[in-house]
This record gives structure tokens, C-alpha cells and sequence, in this order.
């Protein structure tokens, strides 16, 4: 340890911490600007100047190492001169618009100009006046207010790496920006506005529509994907006004991803149904939510009492929470007494590997997902972890994905030949083959690796069993989909049960279908004709979707926003979710619990009274605590035997992948997130789609077997020639998607 | 906004095998970009993005590098580049009307190049011959103690020149 005098504060710090670093240990204010702690000391803006004893030049307290003895003073009449200054002279070009500027109340160069008592700046400013760019939907840029810090461009860099901006020119000309000016054009996760000190980079989706000391923040867990960000809501009069991070809170260290940063708007759309509505004939007719309540479980119980509690099956969406599962689970099991619990989750695999894992890790794996698509933070944790380790990354995808840049080993290609390769390396690592023995014995030879894969594929799931049976020291991270995927495997709503095999057995006559549009997802594909002949659909979402379309009853309800409960994240780490605003709709929890008593069983009356019982009747989670804690399980992945197989004929082998703007049908309802991507697009090499004479753009058909689908034709140069791609779970890409994961299609252009 | 006039593609395998060369080494940026540079006169943004692509840094970190130094272009230059210096000596011997003439002859000011891709003028800060200020370079040739007319002549050869 060492010693050091801080304005009279004697403080012992660690070796190399910063000038910085100890005042803050000591309770000594120093200002900052162009800092960030999660950032590499940079030292560009001169702002935490500090005397030294015995050294005749002054000190960037962010950049410089303490020594034993140090003598530091922060203030006195000479730094409060020189920090004054510099404020003057940023004040030269950087415009003072701040009634009209969105960073207004949270600006730090506004807080230093305040701190250091500028109240007239001697020199002729000189703002500059660039047009603002608004070439992107999610960030604006006013170049003009930048004060060229580069924490943008570091964070971008450092955390992201990505490196999407950098600086350009020198001397006066030096701005942010990318090459030749081209529009901004990445994943938008907004790190870069995150951090931004001024109103040079401000989120579109927010800007002119409130002040910042105005808005109420809840702090709350994301419900876009399985990553369980903790994010703060910003929110007034029960409307949501910008998602925000704070990076001393949350698994994700508070970075946020396009989704969660932008996608909120989602829970504020006003096409979200306001009144439950009943099926009468053709039509749908409203009606007041007591008499929706009413009629269903009076609906229920007829059929129940007509045909057997086996008649009614109960669908379970990811996304609700652990309570409402929990509940969902109680309303069939004990209420109705039913087999039937549909989701679309399976109990294959379970959480083993952390994020710390991640950070720790010496070798990580990505087999056969685009992570920075399905689950970005995750991304962006790999990304740090393979750029720290300078290497130690594998990954196996048919196309180059955001990884690219810190990957060590990246094999890409055709699925026919990628997944003999990845064979080839679970033989090797096996120690049953030679061919990709180098990758396999780094594997082997790791310490801490880390295998991240997709947990829906069974093919993938038996080269991971196979692969952790062979190292066990490898950590496993299933990409589980969306935000509960896990909670509800947990509150035993995957049973296995076949929603199709189910009612091709013309056994049930009733659905009840929560959070769950299973009109549109590729594994129901082939239900809607059946679903068309059952007795009664209820439904719930937040929105009327394709299923509610369908149902016989539909009870719009609460977002993630709206309610309290948990999500369990991928990690299997359990997180409170708080309410931030009330749309005056009904959360399935309390919808649940309605039914469960007026169907004569007895619900647990609160939120905490659920975890109560959860904490008794799931025997995992009894010891754990609900606002952070990590469930254990039994076992990471289980035996599953399944090979690769492509199906179908054609000449173009077709992948499903991921999408990073949306995660399903739920986020097409973000008019922000569709601005830059709407509809499913078809990916293809550019000579592919010169071949066959197409453009950006362009309409596509896809035939596999006998289905046929339009699509709009998307070049992707990362794309292996032969190969195309469509994301899934996108309204529009079931009937092509339900017939394989691997499959040959051909395309047929337009006239 | 669209091109009207298509461009001529430029063949760019060039640039793999100069980055094949360079691959895997620190501090390949810059003689990377010199070398591509050497060869193309300029560097475009589809060199740029190749660069990117086959050094596997980001095309934008590449623009960052480019435009800070003076040494590098991202526009064609012309064949013929004419450096008038605007040193101290100089300036006060009259470049400044040999800029003039310049601009009067080919309609180009400092760091513009004609459209026929023949003259390029710089004004550069000194080239150290202030003993025959004003002084002009045409590529690597010097010539000193210009008046605007003897400018112009030279201009004029330079011109028709023909290969």
C-alpha cells in the first residue's frame, strides 16, 4: 500500500491507483470531464489538474500513478484559475443553445462552468454551426457542442469494440465522426451517448420530450432478452421517456443494448389495447375486464366439467415472471388439474457460467450462435474478455458476426461443411479425431473456458454434452431467448408437453394463452387450422397480435414496466422487477390469481406472498435471494442425442439466425426499432444476388419443398456464397423456418 | 444522393497482397496505407474498407489515422502536382498571384485537382529554396525567381504535354 496526503487527508491506496482514484478514497472532490471510470485514463481535458509538493508542473490527477509520500493539494487559488480558463476557452466554440439542449440539468460541462463560477467568458465566442445530423434513428449528433473528450470513441473502442467513430483531422479541425462521413452505421447500442458529457450525442427517441430533473427513475431489470440488464426507467404521468443506465449497477455493469436503450417506446405505443374484448360471431366486442374475468373462468369451468380437466391446456410465454408462472403452473396442475403446460422452452440445458466467468475465462467458445445478435450484452462481454486476453476466442458460425474483430479462430462456411467441422472438433476434443486437434487442445488445455451456444438446438446441445463431458472444467451459457426463459423451466412450466401433438390428439378443447403468440412462432406453425376448432381461446399480451386474432378472449395486459415480480436470467441469477409507471391494465399475475380463486382454488394475494411459496415449493430457490442471487441446478446440459441435418432441396443452404433490433414479435412493436429494420429480410452473398440479378431490396421468393415466401433480398457481404439467412422469430418467417434448422431452398426472382 | 456518372471500377487485389505482406504485424497501419497510396495516388473509401477487411481494423479507425496526417489523400490526385510555396520569403517576393495564376489557368484553389485528373495544387508552408522565392515544384522538378508570366508559360507547357 501506499501513502499519500490528499488536502491534508492522509489515505492509503493501492500501488498504481491514480491521483484520482485516492482522492476518492479520501472524500476530495477533483472535477472531471474527460474521464469515465470505465475507461482508460485519457488526460485530454486538463480539467483535474493538481499540484504535486516538490513538482514544478501540474498534474493530471486521472492519469497520474500516486508515489509513496505524495503531497497533492486540489484546490487553490492558482487551480481554480486554470480550471476556470479552460472552461472559458471550451466555452469559444461549444455553443451556449442550453434551453434548448436535451443535456440540460445533467451536463457535466454545464456543472463545471457552474462549479468554477464562469460567469462571463472573456473571449469572442465562436460557436460553429455544422447542420445536426440525423441520419440515424436512435442517436442525434451536434457536432458543434462537442468538446472532444473521446469518451464516445474510447467506449466505442475499449468496451465495444466496435470502434464505429473516431477522431479525424488535427489541430482546430479535429472532430468525432466515421470514415468519410458516411452515416453512422452500427449495433446503436448508445454506449457512446452514454457517455457522452454533453449535448453532443443525444438520444432521439427521448430528445425535446422531457427534462431530466422532471422524470422519475425506477430501477428495474430488462425485459427484451435473457442478458437480465439492470436498466433505470425514466418515467412521468405513467409514460416511459428513456431507459437509462447506471454503470455501478447491474450484471451489465451498466451497458445496454439497442433493445433495452431504445425499444421502450414499446411500452408507451398507442396502438397497445386498452379494453379486453370478446369474439361475438365475427367481431370483437369490448368488454369491462371483471366481465372478461368472469367469462373465462366460467368458460373453464363448463369445459372442465363437460370433457375432464385434461381438456384445457395452458400456454406460458418467456417473458412472464417467475410468479406468474408459478401461478400459471398452479392454475393448471392444482386448480384445473391439467398435463397440459405448453412453452417453448425445454429443460436441456441450464445456466453453469456467469458473466464473471466470462471476464475470467482463458478460452471461450461461441458454437453456432450470433451472441452480439441474440443476447448484445453478452456480446459485449466477450468482446472485452477476447480483446483483454488478446485472443481465446473460437467461434463457429456460417457467417462472420461482430465477433470478427477480437476472434482468434473463426471458422465460418457453408453449413454443410461448418457442421462437419464442428463435428470434427467434439470428435477431437473427444481425442477421437485429428482434424481441428490445435483448437481442441487449447480447449483442453484451458483453465477457465467457456462454451456460450445456442440451447434450442438439439444438434448443437448433443456436440455440447459431449464437448463438457470431454473438459469438464468448461463452463456452459445457454442463449436462452428472451427475458424468463429460465424462470419458467424453474416454476416447471417446460414439461415437454407437445402444444401440437397435444391438440392433434383432439384431447383438449381449451387454451389459455399467456403472453404467447403462437399464431406466428415456427414451432406452432401447423397449429392455426387446429386451433380454429377448439371451444375456447383466452389470450393475454400487451398487445392484440396474431393470436389474440384467433382467441375467442382477449385481456390486454401489463409490460415489464408496469409490474413487480423476477426474472431469472440465463445465468440463472433471480432479479426483482419493479413497476415504474400504471397503464391502468391488469398484470397476468393478477389476472392469474383471479382465476385460480374464482375457479376454487386459493392464490397467493401479493407478489411476495408468491415468492413465499415459490420459496417453498421450488426447492432451488428456497435459499435464494430474489434480488440477485444465482439459482444452482443440478446439471448444465443433459444427455441429448441429435445430429445436424439438413433438409429440404435446393441450391442455396439456408441458416436461421439472429437479429440484434429485435427479439421476436414483442419489439416490432417499437416504432424505433422498426425505423431500421421492419419486415424479414433474406440475407445473400453479393455475387449470389448478382447471379440471380438481385438488388438491395428487392423481392425474393423462397420455395422450400412446397412452401413458398417472399422476402426482401438484403446483401450481406459476410454471407459464404451458397448460403442464406432469415432471422427468426419474425412474423412472416414460420412457414419456411418450421421445417428445419438447416435446410436447401431455392430462390426464385421476380419478374 | 446518386452518382450520376458511373465511376470506373478500380481493381483493388492490390491491396490484399500489399496487407498479406503487413498481416499480423504491429504497426502495419500507416505503411500500409502508404504503400496502397503509392500505387492508387489516393485512398478511397473502398480501399479504405478493403484495408479494413483484410488488417481487421475498422475502417473508421483507418480514417482517423489518414486524415491526420498530411501525408495522405482521399481524393485523386493529379498527375502533375504543383506546390507553390507560401513561405514567409516567397510570400513576400508575390506567390500569392502564382496561386492566382494557377487558379486562373485550371480553375483549381489549394487542394483541388482538375477534372481531366492532370493538375493538383498545394500550397505548402516552405520548400526551403527562399533564396529563388517565389518558388514552384511541378512533382519533383523546382523552378525559382518566377514572375506570374513565366508562371504561366511553364503552366501552359505542363499542359500540353501529351502521354
Amino acid at each position: 500500500m501506499v501513502n499519500v496526503k490528499i488536502d491534508g487527508v492522509d489515505v492509503q491506496v493501492e500501488p498504481n491507483s491514480t491521483i484520482l482514484e485516492a482522492a476518492e478514497k479520501a472524500g476530495v472532490h477533483i472535477p472531471i470531464l474527460c474521464h469515465d471510470k470505465v475507461l482508460k485514463p485519457f488526460g485530454a481535458c486538463r480539467v483535474c489538474l493538481v499540484e504535486v509538493k516538490n513538482n514544478p508542473k501540474l498534474m493530471t490527477a486521472c492519469t497520474t500513478p500516486v508515489m509513496d509520500n505524495m503531497e497533492i493539494t486540489t484546490k487553490n487559488d492558482k487551480l481554480a484559475k486554470i480550471r476556470k480558463t479552460l472552461i472559458e476557452l471550451l466555452l469559444i466554440n461549444h455553443p451556449l443553445d442550453c434551453p434548448v439542449c436535451d443535456k440540460g440539468g445533467e451536463c457535466t460541462l454545464q456543472d463545471l462552468t457552474y462549479e468554477f463560477g464562469v460567469s462571463q467568458v472573456r473571449f469572442d465566442p465562436k460557436p460553429n454551426d455544422t447542420p445536426v445530423d440525423h441520419t440515424n434513428p436512435f442517436i442525434e449528433r451536434d457536432i458543434d457542442r462537442c468538446v472532444l473528450c473521446g469518451r464516445c470513441v474510447r467506449i466505442c473502442d475499449e468496451v465495444v469494440n466496435i470502434q464505429a467513430i473516431s477522431f479525424q483531422n488535427r489541430g482546430t479541425d479535429t472532430i468525432i465522426g466515421t470514415s468519410f462521413n458516411q452515416p453512422w452505421n452500427c449495433e446503436f447500442c448508445g454506449q457512446c451517448m452514454s457517455v457522452c458529457p454533453v449535448g453532443s450525442l443525444n438520444n432521439r427517441v427521448y430528445l425535446f420530450k422531457n427534462r431530466p430533473w422532471n422524470l422519475q427513475k425506477t430501477e428495474s431489470i430488462c425485459g427484451l432478452c435473457s442478458c437480465g440488464c439492470s436498466i433505470l426507467i425514466d418515467s412521468e404521468d405513467n409514460e416511459v421517456f428513456r431507459i437509462k443506465e447506471d454503470y455501478d449497477l447491474g450484471v451489465n455493469k451498466g451497458l445496454l443494448c439497442v433493445k433495452g436503450r431504445f425499444g421502450f417506446e414499446l411500452i408507451n405505443n398507442v396502438k397497445r389495447e386498452k379494453n379486453s374484448k370478446i369474439k361475438v360471431g365475427e367481431e370483437f366486442k369490448n368488454i369491462s375486464i371483471e366481465d372478461a374475468i368472469s367469462t373465462a373462468s366460467k368458460k373453464l369451468a363448463e369445459i372442465k366439467s363437460k370433457y375432464g380437466s385434461d381438456s384445457i391446456g395452458v400456454v406460458v410465454s418467456s417473458r412472464l415472471t417467475n410468479e406468474e408462472a408459478f401461478l400459471a403452473r398452479k392454475l393448471a396442475k392444482d386448480v384445473i388439474g391439467t398435463p397440459y403446460i405448453f412453452s417453448s422452452e425445454t429443460d436441456d440445458a441450464m445456466p453453469e457460467g456467469t458473466y464473471a466467468d466470462i471476464e475470467n475465462a482463458d478460452d471461450i467458445t461461441v458454437l453456432n450462435i450470433d451472441v452480439t445478435e441474440s443476447n448484445p450484452v453478452l456480446g459485449f462481454f466477450i468482446r472485452m474478455t477476447a480483446r483483454k486476453n488478446e485472443g481465446g476466442l473460437r467461434v463457429f458460425y456460417p457467417k462472420m458476426t461482430a465477433l470478427k474483430r477480437v476472434a482468434s479462430e473463426f471458422y465460418t462456411g457453408k453449413p454443410s461443411e461448418l457442421l462437419g467441422l464442428i463435428n470434427d472438433f467434439a470428435d477431437a476434443v473427444e481425442g477421437k479425431s485429428n482434424r481441428c486437434s490445435e483448437a481442441a487442445s487449447k480447449l483442453l488445455a484451458a483453465n477457465s473456458p467457456v462454451l456460450v451456444f445456442n440451447p434450442y438446438s438439439k444438434a448443437d446441445l448433443a456436440v455440447v454434452s459431449r464437448i463438457k463431458k470431454a473438459q469438464p472444467k468448461v463452463k456452459l451459457i445457454p442463449c436462452k431467448l428472451k427475458n424468463n426463459s429460465q424462470g419458467i423451466v424453474d416454476m416447471g412450466c417446460a414439461t415437454g408437453a407437445d402444444l401440437v401433438d397435444g391438440l392433434g390428439r383432439d384431447k383438449i378443447k381449451a387454451l389459455v394463452v399467456l403472453g404467447e403468440n403462437i399464431a406466428v412462432n415456427p414451432g406452432y406453425v401447423n397449429l392455426v387450422g387446429v386451433l380454429s376448432k377448439l371451444e375456447f381461446i383466452l389470450s393475454t399480451d400487451p398487445y392484440f397480435t396474431e393470436t389474440s386474432a384467433i382467441s375467442d378472449l382477449y385481456i390486454p395486459v401489463a409490460t415489464f414496466a408496469e409490474k413487480s415480480g423476477t426474472f431469472t436470467n440465463f445465468e440463472g441469477r433471480v432479479q426483482t422487477v419493479n413497476p415504474a409507471i400504471d397503464k391502468g391494465l391488469i398484470s397476468d399475475f393478477d389476472l392469474l390469481v383471479s382465476l385460480i380463486n374464482s375457479l376454487g382454488g386459493k392464490a397467493p394475494d401479493s407478489v411476495d406472498a408468491a415468492q413465499e411459496l415459490i420459496r417453498k415449493e421450488i426447492s432451488n430457490y428456497s435459499g435464494v435471494d430474489f434480488n440477485g442471487g444465482v439459482v444452482e441446478y443440478p446439471y448444465a446440459v443433459k444427455d441429448v442425442n441429435a445430429r445436424y441435418e439438413i433438409v429440404g432441396s435446393g441450391s442455396y443452404e439456408l441458416y436461421r439466425c439472429s437479429l440484434r433490433f429485435h427479439s421476436g414479435t414483442f419489439t416490432t412493436w417499437s416504432p424505433d426499432l422498426t425505423k431500421v429494420y421492419k419486415e424479414a429480410t433474406i440475407e445473400i452473398n453479393p455475387e449470389d444476388a448478382a447471379d440471380l440479378n438481385l438488388k438491395d431490396g428487392d423481392l425474393v421468393t423462397v420455395k422450400a419443398g412446397e412452401t413458398m415466401k417472399k422476402f426482401y433480398v438484403e446483401i450481406e457481404k459476410y454471407n459464404p456464397r451458397g448460403v442464406v439467412s432469415i432471422p427468426m422469430n419474425y412474423k412472416g418467417t414460420e412457414a419456411i423456418l418450421a421445417k428445419g434448422e438447416y435446410q436447401r431452398v431455392e430462390l426464385i426472382k421476380h419478374a | 444522393m446518386e452518382d450520376v456518372v458511373e465511376k470506373e471500377a478500380i481493381d483493388l487485389t492490390m491491396i490484399d497482397e500489399v496487407c498479406a505482406e503487413y498481416k499480423g504485424r504491429k504497426g502495419a497501419t500507416i505503411p500500409v496505407l502508404q504503400k496502397v497510396q503509392e500505387h492508387y495516388g489516393y485512398l478511397s473509401s473502398d480501399m479504405i474498407d478493403r484495408i479494413g477487411e483484410n488488417l481487421n481494423i475498422s475502417s473508421h479507425t483507418l480514417y482517423g489515422v489518414l486524415t491526420f496526417y498530411a501525408q495522405f489523400y482521399t481524393t485523386p490526385r493529379g498527375k502533375y502536382v504543383i506546390r507553390v510555396c507560401r513561405g514567409t520569403a516567397c510570400h513576400v517576393k508575390g506567390s500569392g498571384r502564382i496561386s492566382e495564376v494557377v487558379k486562373e489557368e485550371f480553375g483549381i484553389s489549394n487542394g483541388e485537382t482538375t477534372s481531366d485528373i492532370k493538375f493538383t495544387l498545394e500550397e505548402v508552408s516552405c520548400i526551403g529554396a527562399c533564396g529563388m522565392a517565389p518558388v514552384i515544384m511541378i512533382n519533383d522538378k523546382t523552378y525559382g525567381n518566377l514572375t506570374p508570366e513565366q508562371a504561366r508559360s511553364i503552366f501552359k507547357e505542363y499542359a500540353q504535354k501529351q502521354d
